[in-house]
């Protein structure tokens, strides 16, 4: 009986890995329309009472968790959604400000940052208001909006490191990264950013994956080159735990500016390009009226967000 | 020799073996109180080192004190989630045990498919797999034409979480379940079927009966296994005690000593789960031997 | 000694395989009613086997039985069906060598496990029953203990007692005190005995000659899935016909015919 069940096994395994690659084409589009039973993303919402929007809370200060927190009575985020006073930073009030021109209530789920960077959100939420760099590839998942601040990258190393002057002293050592994000793509020499020509000066560096920004510099913080050589991250969140006490400091100057914007998932079951258009707007006008300027100075007390206010969103040609 | 002259130490009695055997017992007894301190100071002595060990990381203990709340407010989450999909598991053990025993191969199959399937990927992976790849399967049968099941396979995180640790457990427990099961002896079986039971009641008065003796024990093990588990569903974004862990700690930089919190939250849950278990266990021993 | 004219049990032509070993080779029998049928033979003859085909515990390779009237067939191309099967069990009561009770009821539990279980009957009205049945084998007051407080002697006459509560046609014993001490064999032949004087169709696998020669209508030699010979006591025990017998005899008694 073991011997039937090791080869029942074996051959259902092989059978399911056929069947994987058999399927390599991505989900064939419907045939038929999707169900309109509401003209689209943005009548959804507007008709729900809510925006849903994600967001990561492992990135003070773009996003974190408030202690002590409740929940308003009267709330209309679903119970396992989290109000706009269990979390604070300069994300969540972004999202809260859009939510607020549109007429509706900022409500947040936390899923894990490969899971809102790979799209097909299966509608569980609507946007993700996450500091999330505009990139080609994430492109082919997701709609950007108008950015709404910019944030410079660099390497940062340990305060006691005297061998490197520059980031190009990097090359051939040992650099942490958050995976899946741009500083990844950079030393793989594969970024690309619109509207930016990228200049990489790091070359075969040897590069550590972390789940995130703040794993990495924490590795950095053991010692200089007990774990790590360097981090890539951006500024701000190295500046953020160097306040915090961690010995480290920054490397040279920004090696490249990323351009953050809001996104929303290509797969929504309903239209989502007024959407996508509406909150661009609503973007657009905070950068007018100042709104974003202000947000951007009490949260990292210099001004991020004029650059992102004069990016031309329309040169992105994603929507026809 | 005279008898008397035998007799030892203790209390004057009219018989000799009787004083003795109490010397023995007051031995006996001195003998397992040095054992027992003997354990106790090991534990002291460990614990203390371990204090040690964690001053050394340079913790500030007062940032624990001041920000437990938020870590200890995912307390009921891990709990609640833990007690649920122990509830199924038990369901699905049951059926996969009873499967894995039947002589129906249908039955057989599914039951053997399951338990292969699920105990030979790691949980975390089901947890993405389920959280990631059912709204896609559910995409596909919304285009197909069947909008309702579609949307039914959209599982919001709590839930995704529920049922990945439901399956995953419930794959383990079928095998003790099983063992638990054919523990019971042949004969009962035939004198059952010789009295001309029903398989149905058969199981139903004789085989689960007794095959409880090892099933309840195991579902609290594996209930307090869970609890650690469930550590797993903070990546879908449940906010459990090591999500709030893990992402407060991030603020001020402060993870050790929000990581320490942590593990002692379940380990205070491991604690208080255990004796509870052992307590009815207590209970279901004296039932049967009355 | 023999009443009524057609047999209770009737077994025709019976075959049992065991893999490649033929243990029953078309063995026949025909039992009257209140008769008592002693089968011997050494390990291995086939004996419990054909006891266990009775109730089906074993299902035959080939062959019929008939239980008071009831007649079940089995063979490649016969299956004989649940409900078939478990009218025929509920013909007949079983005794096992190992007691098999179950140990987390009760003495009367047991008793009454069947008649409420199988028989759907209610629970007050099957313990006055049971109570009736544990006083026939002497063990009224150890109705409220478990099987485990209980000495083998006193296990097989509670698992005799869960036979008879049944009101089987007839009762099979497969070799009932061959797993206890000496001299605690003595008080389960009693009740077998007793059995026996009030006209309960018996069917017996057993070692114990004594009982066989005290109340037993037949003595059947079972050897190699056959029956060799067949006769009354006196006759098998003191004149066996068959060499086979004889040798058989004089192993296990220590005694030439």
């Amino acid at each position: 009986m073991k011997r039937m069940h090791a080869v029942l096994s074996l051959i259902s395994v092989l059978s399911i890995l056929l069947a994987a690659c058999g399927t390599a084409v991505p989900s064939p589009t419907p045939t038929q329309p999707p169900p309109t039973t509401v003209p689209d993303k943005l009548a959804e919402i507007l008709d729900r009472g809510t925006l849903i929007v994600s967001t990561d809370p492992a990135y003070p200060p773009q996003s974190e968790l408030t202690e002590g927190a409740t929940r308003a009575a009267d709330t209309k985020c679903a119970a396992d959604q989290h109000t706009a006073s269990e979390l604070a930073g300069f994300d969540i009030d972004t999202a809260v400000e859009i939510a607020r021109r549109l007429g509706v209530e900022a409500c947040f789920v936390t899923p894990d940052w490969t899971l809102i960077t790979a799209g097909n959100w299966a509608d569980r939420w609507d946007i993700s208001v996450g500091s999330m760099t505009i990139t080609p590839e994430r492109m082919e998942l997701l709609y950007f909006t108008q950015p709404y601040y910019t944030t410079p990258a660099a390497f940062f190393v340990h305060e006691d490191n005297t061998a490197f002057a520059q980031p190009s002293d990097l090359s051939g050592r040992k650099v942490g990264v958050c995976s899946g994000c741009t500083y990844d793509f950079y030393l793989s020499g594969t970024l690309s950013i619109p509207g930016e020509t990228i200049d990489f000066v790091v070359e075969d560096a040897e590069i550590a994956g972390y789940d995130t920004d703040t794993t990495a510099l924490q590795d950095l913080a053991l010692g200089d080159g007990v774990r790590l050589d360097a981090v890539l991250t951006a500024q701000p969140t190295g500046q953020g735990v160097i306040e915090d006490g961690l010995p480290l400091k920054q490397l040279g100057d920004p090696v490249f500016f990323e351009y953050l914007a809001a996104a929303i998932d290509k797969a929504h079951g309903t239209d989502p390009a007024s959407f996508v258009e509406k909150v661009t707007e609503i973007i657009q006008a905070m950068h007018a009226d100042g709104t974003l300027l202000k947000l951007s100075q009490q949260h990292y007390g210099v001004d991020l967000t004029t650059a992102a206010g004069e990016f031309e969103w329309a040169g992105l040609g994603q929507l026809p | 020799m005279d008898v008397n002259a035998l007799r030892p130490f203790g209390p004057a009695s009219a018989d000799p073996d009787l004083s003795m055997g109490l010397k023995l017992l007051s031995d006996q007894r001195r003998a397992r109180l040095v054992r027992v301190m003997k354990i106790v100071g090991v534990w002291i002595a460990l614990v203390t080192v371990l204090a040690v060990a964690l001053l050394q990381l340079r913790v500030d203990p007062g940032y624990i004190v001041d920000h437990r709340q938020i870590v200890i407010d995912g307390v009921w989450v891990t709990i609640g989630v833990s007690l649920i999909s122990i509830g199924f598991a038990t369901i699905l053990a049951l059926l996969g045990a009873l499967g894995r025993l039947s002589r129906n191969s249908i039955a057989q199959g599914i039951s053997g498919f399951y338990v292969s399937l699920v105990r030979g990927t790691p949980l975390l992976i089901q947890i993405y797999l389920i959280y990631s790849g059912l709204p896609q399967i559910g995409k596909q049968l919304t285009a197909l034409g069947f909008p309702q099941l579609g949307r039914l396979l959209v599982l919001d995180a709590t839930q995704a979480g529920i049922l990945a640790l439901s399956l995953n457990y419930g794959a383990y427990m079928t095998e003790i379940f099983r063992a638990g099961i054919q523990s019971i002896g042949h004969g009962q079986r035939e004198a059952a079927e010789a009295l001309g039971m029903t398989h149905g009641q058969m199981l139903r008065r004789i085989i689960l009966p007794q095959a409880v003796r090892v099933i309840i024990p195991d579902i609290g093990n594996q209930f307090i296994a869970m609890q650690k588990d469930s550590a797993l569903v903070s990546v879908i974004g449940i906010w459990e005690i090591t999500f709030r862990a893990n992402r407060f700690a991030r603020q001020d930089s402060k993870f050790i000593e929000m990581y320490l919190l942590a593990a002692a939250l379940y380990w205070l849950l491991t604690i208080i789960s255990s004796w509870l278990q052992s307590r009815l266990e207590g209970r279901m021993a004296h039932a049967y031997e009355r | 000694m023999l009443t009524s004219a057609e047999p209770i049990i009737h077994v025709e032509n019976l075959h049992k395989w065991f893999g490649m070993l033929h243990v029953l080779k078309g063995v026949s029998l025909a039992v009257m009613p209140r008769e008592v049928v002693v089968l011997i033979g050494r390990s291995g003859s086939g004996k419990s086997t054909f006891l266990r085909c009775l109730n089906f515990l074993e299902e035959p390779s080939a062959g019929t039985i008939t239980i008071d009237g009831l007649t079940v067939s089995a063979g490649s191309r016969v299956h004989a069906s649940r409900s078939q099967i478990i009218a025929l069990r509920l013909r007949t009561g079983m005794v096992f060598q190992e007691f098999n009770l179950f140990p987390h009821m009760t003495a009367l539990e047991n008793v009454i496990e069947g008649l409420v279980t199988v028989k759907r009957m209610p629970k007050e009205q099957a313990m006055p029953v049971g109570e009736q049945y544990l006083t026939k084998v002497g063990l009224l007051d150890k109705r409220d203990v478990h099987p485990i407080r209980l000495s083998g002697g006193q296990k097989q006459r509670v698992a005799i007692a869960r036979a008879l509560a049944m009101e089987p046609k007839v009762m099979l014993f497969d070799e009932p005190t061959s797993a206890l001490d000496p001299e605690l064999i003595g008080e389960v032949l009693e009740v077998m005995k007793q059995l026996a004087r009030e006209g309960t169709t018996m069917m017996v696998v057993t070692h114990e000659m004594d009982f066989a020669r005290e109340v037993a209508n037949r003595v059947i030699y079972i050897e190699d899935g056959e029956f060799v010979e067949e006769g009354s006591p006196d006759k098998i025990f003191s004149n066996p016909s068959d060499v086979r017998t004889r040798m058989f005899l004089v192993r296990v008694l220590h005694r030439a015919t």
